[in-house]
């Protein structure tokens, strides 16, 4: 296991010129994971952080796995993930439509029948966040929100007052979420920043085909 | 509550990093501060307001509309009804109100808003699909094809006590029923409500004594013991008074 995954509260860090890609949601979408991982390359990109979620949706879970261990991208535990390590009936994925909670089942149960043990046991020891300091910057890589893995944080519904109680609260200047799929960013004080670095395992619901990440360069 | 004596609240509120904004009443829409409220609150935060429906006009959703595009937050509009049919929700609403929030909901629409439809779950779990199916057939009827619907699991309090004998002596919480609990699935354990008679652990409790925590905010944030029967339904369904739809999480998250 990559040793940033070990120990989220020792900060990872780095040199202040170097640029990194965030991203998360991939949703067993290994193709997905592949052109990302050329488009970073291309892009100069020195280090890449996956903030979780690696099943549901697609049809080979272990193939996200198998990438992902192979290339030691450090990885934050999603819900999805955290539920398939530990053998939950559910993804905990948050949905509020019946419909949703329908074909989530569907996707869950799939892929928990075709995750190999190996990678359960895997996903189970990832960890719940990620420390990284570029320059004067404190990074924290969260899934969800810092203070609940499956916290819905949407742009309109995140109040300005509350990410700066999470930036005092978890001694962070960036927080990088990804949990809702949805990206956005905003800086709510001169340093102080919410990304959520979309899903690259599917479209944000905006009718078209391209997917999303961030990439961040440090000064 | 009127502006002036919700201010403060909402002062505070910032000053503790609060997240969302609730309004609820009885129906909110009667106090005619509430627009001033909401046009405040919605510069520091996400808001919505819990509301029969039954008295909008084009004139109030317009308003409504014109505050919501005006923030960078959401405003969101929660229509409670308790039955699909007036022979359904009339007698537990009162006579009329039906067609009312009907009418309301087609404002609403109107007006460019998409409102959450509440209702409290009056019959057995197993019996959701085809309680859904009529109550999305009286929604289409009004232009409401793809209805946001949170469906609420039935607090034994008040008149629901007396329709549906209440909760039974056995219905407490206990030390061992806690262990292992995800206590962030209550609301109580982020969330408080403000009325004009201080700070309360929740809205469902409002109306019991110890309910009252302090007059600040800053001062209502310390543990509430689950004493009463009612938190024995948000133990089992969850953040039941969020926008969230409350799922039976406490089951759901068994292992296979």
């Amino acid at each position: 296991m990559h040793a940033a995954n070990s120990n989220s509260s020792k900060p990872q860090p780095l040199n202040s010129w170097q640029r990194i890609g965030l991203f998360g949601g991939v949703y067993s979408n290994y193709l997905a994971l592949e052109a990302l991982l050329d488009d970073a390359k291309r892009r100069g990109v020195q280090s890449l952080y996956c903030l979780g979620d690696l099943g549901a949706f697609g049809p080979f879970p272990n193939r996200v796995c198998q990438i992902l261990r192979e290339t030691r991208i450090p990885i934050v535990q999603g819900n999805y993930d955290n539920s398939i390590g530990n053998g939950l009936a559910d993804c905990q994925c948050g949905y509020t439509d019946a419909r949703d909670n329908y074909f989530a089942k569907l996707s869950y149960d799939y892929t928990f029948r075709h995750t190999s043990s190996d990678n359960k046991a895997w996903l189970q020891k990832l960890s719940p966040a990620i420390r990284i300091e570029i320059g004067r910057y404190r990074i924290l890589l969260c899934h969800g929100s810092p203070r609940k893995m499956s916290e819905f944080l949407w742009e309109t519904t995140t109040s300005d007052a509350f990410l700066n109680w999470l930036f005092q609260k978890y001694d962070a200047d960036i927080i990088v979420g990804t949990h809702t799929g949805l990206h956005w960013h905003r800086e709510i004080a001169p340093g102080k920043h919410f990304i959520n670095c979309g899903a690259i395992g599917r479209p944000p619901n905006d009718g078209q085909t391209t997917v999303v990440y961030r990439h961040r360069a440090g000064t | 509550m009127n502006f002036d004596q919700v201010l403060p609240y909402l002062e505070e509120a910032v000053h503790l990093g609060v997240k969302e904004f609730y309004f609820t009443g009885g129906e909110p829409f009667v106090n005619p501060h509430l627009p001033k409220i909401l046009e405040a609150t919605l510069r520091i935060g996400p808001a919505t307001v819990l509301t029969n429906a039954t008295l909008f006009s084009t004139e109030l959703v317009k308003e409504l509309g014109a505050m919501g595009d005006a923030s960078k937050y959401s405003l969101e509009l929660r229509v409670s009804i308790d039955g699909f049919s007036p022979e359904t929700n009339d007698p537990i609403r009162g006579p009329g109100t039906f067609k009312r929030t009907m009418r309301g909901i087609k404002l609403l629409l109107d007006g460019g808003f998409l409102p959450i439809i509440t209702a409290m779950r009056s019959w057995p779990i197993e019996q959701d699909e085809a309680q859904l199916r009529r109550f999305k057939n009286s929604l289409a009827d009004v232009g409401y094809r793809y209805p946001r619907v949170k469906l609420l699991p039935s607090l034994k309090i008040g008149q629901e006590a007396l329709r549906d004998h209440g909760y039974s002596e056995h219905d407490y919480i206990t030390a061992s029923m806690m262990v292992g609990y995800d206590c962030s699935q209550l609301m109580c354990s982020s969330s408080r409500i403000v009325s004009a008679r201080g700070v309360h652990v929740c809205p469902i409790l409002v109306d019991q004594a110890d309910s009252i925590l302090g007059r600040r905010l800053s001062a209502a944030k310390q543990a509430f013991e689950l004493s009463h029967q009612a938190c024995t339904t948000c133990y089992h369904y969850g953040a039941l008074c969020s926008n969230a739809s409350s799922a039976a999480t406490s089951f759901e998250k068994t292992r296979l």
